[in-house]
């Protein structure tokens, strides 16, 4: 790797790059983060590789964003153009292969053709485009701009798609307090969730005391549903490390410390590669591109727990204390690492800085809304049709992002609610889906953005069991270090595992939500602040629910087990005996081709023989 | 001089005090527990809330922590207040109902009972152990698990390695549930695990401290003092009342 010291220097390396790109060998590239991984893109690309041979380039690539259609190929033809298929099954793939050494595009499971990535190459004219697909046609692809388009572990591939140019115009033409002015500018807010003025953040930094100084990426994504900052990580990690040599110039730190959650295995492997290629190529280091500028990355595995995303916490786990938050003030951009000025930003926060210098904060604001400027990255999981990692302006409504770009429930079911913000958040029922998902409207609901995670609830989902989900999941986080977090969760829980196997009284919900709005206001930090939302927001517009399993013992939904009880329907039982041989516990007995009988007495609840049954003859009530 | 109101008055600050600091010198009544006026900040119990109308972000806050911060307007005493340690209260009743310190914190806050679900707790976390033992340079025994398991334990519950059975551990708990035995050759810290045979003083013969202890207090001295920190208390006394009578009319 040569050392990078002028523009030329760069262009040159963005040259190899985009000769990478459109390259004169067929190059097939898959989507390999761990979502494409998780769904069998590691055997893809070694059949991928043992048909195509030499005759076409493989190449590892980041995320697409839709991951319900996973493992996803992309197949670039010299002169022709890219075309995206998935799901890309085995078969699918021996096939492509073949099609490739033909110089053909396959026709099965395309799902568009894609834009040129650099120069001048055509689209290909007898597929739609991908940008008319309804799961990308409402996004706008900013920060996420390079997933799955280039190699994560490609430099020159970065830098042909414009990357470390931000990083020059900085150095050669902005002084620190313009950077800093440009990005207060900008309206960026800290994409981690509480949404602080990111510009704002860096000012106190450098006027809180002199160097050292520290910057930390805060990678310590927990909520369960989201991995916007994993796809960001594994997909495009030089975009994170030029953000964070922008800062460190702006800022006045010499060290930085990438926080990443020891599970995010993947995340780690390419963050390493590239602070390895940046700092071959000078742009970590000393006499940073031939500037006086000196930064210096590290990279720290978290230990698994979720609150060492809280800031504080994260600064006690990096000293090698337990990670438990402290109070503030101090803030760490006064008062963090080391009892130096540290300034953490989210992992699409520091994403997004190239993305401002580059474009000018004006391209930047185009998208958003009054007091949320940019675009965010959501993920839209639970019993939607359509998953993935979305990018929509923040203040797209709710019905955009669920019902348009994820294409409602899966499987015909009706949408009921969307959970935003993880634990931390709340839900938002579908009557509310006008709401732009942006700081001020979400929190407004009663939830909070939080780092972007979107569970979509069907029909199938008993709100009471979604809230007692995710109490379970923040009562198990809660560090225990104040009285509220620690013993109210618990609390809370007590009261939700009565509700939801029918012991429960109407003056149970009265102390859940009277609990809820105590712990909130009284715990030590976010963590403990923010846990009963997703009771609360339950309670308040799903109450029928709860009422429903105190006064009736009955779980609408048909989810809390406790509650439900199962027969066999004799008129539409054909005596197969099916359920029988599934059952665990011998409830179901009955002659061959009669009318089965469960034992209530004996049944566990399990739903096998519901789920074996071809007949509907399984009821539950 | 910077300046906050708390109550409706304006209170003149000094650099560095906390709220709570500024509420005691000014003989407003603030409940504590996990505070200790030797052991700095940290947060935890919640019962120090007081409400911020302005200067800091508004709500409640633990005043331990809180910076008198010059503008900062705050109520140790509204509505919201009251609830706020009302609900603390209640949920360290439901934990430690047995305790008598924790039940008359309780019912001066105006809790008497609780219909929670109840532990039989004497622990309720406030931490002074582990911090009192860390400012004594020790750390020997340590929070373990998170959330609701969570408890101060010796590593891996066992025979502590570095407790010197200095008992600042007792003396900080607020409800009695650190314990020693002393016996007249020997302290047992039971929570620890860990039983420590006294050592003589060479001058009257005493058995009085442990040998951790001794050396404990050998690195926390001059040199030329560690003659001194090896006798007993009322040796020692008579060794520095000697020396200071000198000090006094000769120099």
């Amino acid at each position: 790797m040569m050392r990078i010291r002028t523009r030329e220097d760069l262009s040159d390396l963005a040259r190899e790059g985009m000769q990478r790109l459109t390259v004169a060998l067929p190059r097939l590239s898959v989507g390999m983060s761990s979502c494409g991984l998780a769904a069998g893109a590691g055997e893809l690309f070694d059949v991928l590789q043992a048909d195509v041979g030499s005759d076409a380039r493989l190449v590892r690539t980041g995320c697409l964003g839709f991951c319900g259609a996973e493992p996803l190929v992309e197949v670039n033809l010299p002169e022709k153009g890219r075309v995206l298929y998935g799901p890309v099954s085995e078969t699918l793939a021996v096939k492509l292969a073949a099609e490739v050494q033909a110089g053909r595009f396959a026709m099965e499971n395309v799902l568009g053709s894609l834009d040129p990535l650099v120069g001048e190459t055509r689209m290909v004219d007898h597929f739609p485009p991908l940008t008319e697909h309804p799961f990308y046609s409402r996004q706008v692809k900013r920060v996420s701009r390079n997933l799955g388009q280039i190699d994560p572990l490609s430099l020159e591939e970065y830098a042909a798609r414009g990357g470390y140019a931000a990083l020059f115009q900085v150095l050669e033409q902005m002084s620190p307090e313009e950077v800093i002015e440009e990005v207060k500018q900008s309206g960026l807010r800290g994409r981690g969730g509480a949404g602080f003025p990111t510009g704002l953040k860096w000012e106190i930094t450098r006027q809180a005391a002199d160097a050292p100084r520290y910057l930390i990426m805060n990678g310590d994504e927990g909520d369960p549903g989201a991995y916007m900052d994993r796809s960001l990580m594994e997909g495009d990690p030089h975009a994170i490390i030029e953000g964070m040599i922008i800062g460190a110039y702006a800022v006045g730190a010499e060290t930085g410390i990438l926080y990443v959650r020891a599970e995010y295995p993947l995340a780690i492997e390419r963050l390493s590669g590239a602070m390895e290629q940046a700092r071959e190529a000078g742009l970590l280091g000393g006499d940073i591109l031939g500037a006086e500028l000196r930064f210096n990355l590290h990279l720290v595995r978290g230990a698994g727990a979720f609150v060492s995303g809280e800031e504080t916490a994260m600064i006690n786990a990096l000293e090698n204390r337990i990670a438990e938050p402290d109070p503030r003030p101090p803030y760490p951009a006064e008062r963090g690492l080391n009892g130096r000025p540290t300034c953490i930003n989210n992992v699409e926060t520091w994403a997004n800085v190239p993305l401002i210098i580059r474009e000018g904060t004006k391209a930047f604001r185009r998208y958003g809304s009054t007091g949320s400027k940019g675009t965010k990255l959501f993920c839209l999981v639970g019993d939607v049709a359509r998953s993935g990692l979305v990018e929509v302006p923040l203040g797209a409504s709710l019905n955009t992002i669920v019902n348009e770009i994820g294409g409602g429930a899966r499987d015909g079911l009706q949408v009921k609610a969307v959970q935003t913000g993880g634990p931390s958040g709340g839900c938002i029922p579908t009557d509310r889906f006008d709401l732009p998902a942006d700081y001020e409207h979400l929190q407004g609901a009663g939830s909070i953005m939080g780092s972007g995670g979107l569970v979509v609830l069907s029909e199938k989902t008993c709100m009471v069991d979604v809230a007692r989900y995710f109490l379970d999941f923040t009562r198990h986080e809660s560090c225990g270090k104040c009285t509220p977090c620690r013993e109210g969760t618990e609390h809370l829980g007590d009261i939700l595992d009565r509700v939801t196997s029918g012991k429960g009284s109407e003056k149970d919900l009265d102390r859940l939500v009277q609990l809820s709005e105590g712990i909130k206001r009284t715990s030590l930090c976010g963590l403990g602040q923010t846990a009963p939302n997703p009771v609360l927001t339950s309670i308040e517009h799903f109450r029928s629910e709860y009422e429903a399993h105190v006064h009736e013992g009955r779980c609408p939904a048909g989810v809390c087990t406790a509650l439900l009880t199962y027969s066999i329907d004799p008129e539409r039982c054909t005596g197969c005996g099916l359920c029988s041989k599934e059952c665990p516990s011998e409830a179901i007995t009955g002659l061959k081709k009669e009318a089965h009988v469960l034992d209530a007495g004996k049944c566990i609840k399990c739903g096998a023989c519901r789920e074996v049954c071809a007949f509907d003859a399984v009821r539950i009530q | 001089m910077p300046e906050i109101t708390m109550n409706g008055s304006t209170v003149e600050v000094v650099p560095d005090e906390s709220v709570l600091d500024v509420a005691r010198r000014q003989g407003v009544f603030i409940p504590t527990l996990c505070h200790h006026a030797g052991l700095g900040a940290y947060g935890a119990c919640r019962l120090c809330l007081v409400e911020v109308e302005s200067g800091f972000r508004p709500g409640l806050t633990a005043s331990c922590a809180l910076p008198a911060l010059d503008g900062l307007v705050v109520d140790t005493d509204s509505p919201m207040v009251r609830e706020g340690r009302k609900l603390v209260a209640e949920l360290l009743l439901a934990r430690a109902p047995n305790a008598p310190e924790i039940r008359s914190l309780a019912s001066s806050l105006g809790v008497t009972g609780t219909d929670l679900s109840t532990k039989d707790e004497t622990c309720i976390l406030c931490g002074r152990c582990v911090r009192a033992c860390k400012a004594l340079g020790l750390e020997a025994v340590s929070f373990a698990f998170r959330g609701s398991k969570r408890k101060v334990m010796s590593p891996f519950d066992r025979t502590s390695e570095t407790c010197i059975a200095c008992q600042a551990c007792v003396t900080v708990c607020p409800t009695g549930a650190v314990t020693s035995k002393i016996t007249p050759d020997a302290v047992e810290m039971v929570e620890w695990h860990t039983r420590q045979e006294l050592h003589r003083c060479p001058s009257c013969g005493k058995r009085f401290v442990t040998p951790r202890m001794q050396t404990r207090l050998h690195q926390m001295t001059p040199d030329d003092q560690h003659a001194r920190t090896s006798l007993c208390p009322s040796c020692r006394r008579r060794d520095t009342a000697g020396d200071q009578t000198s000090a006094v009319l000769f120099k």
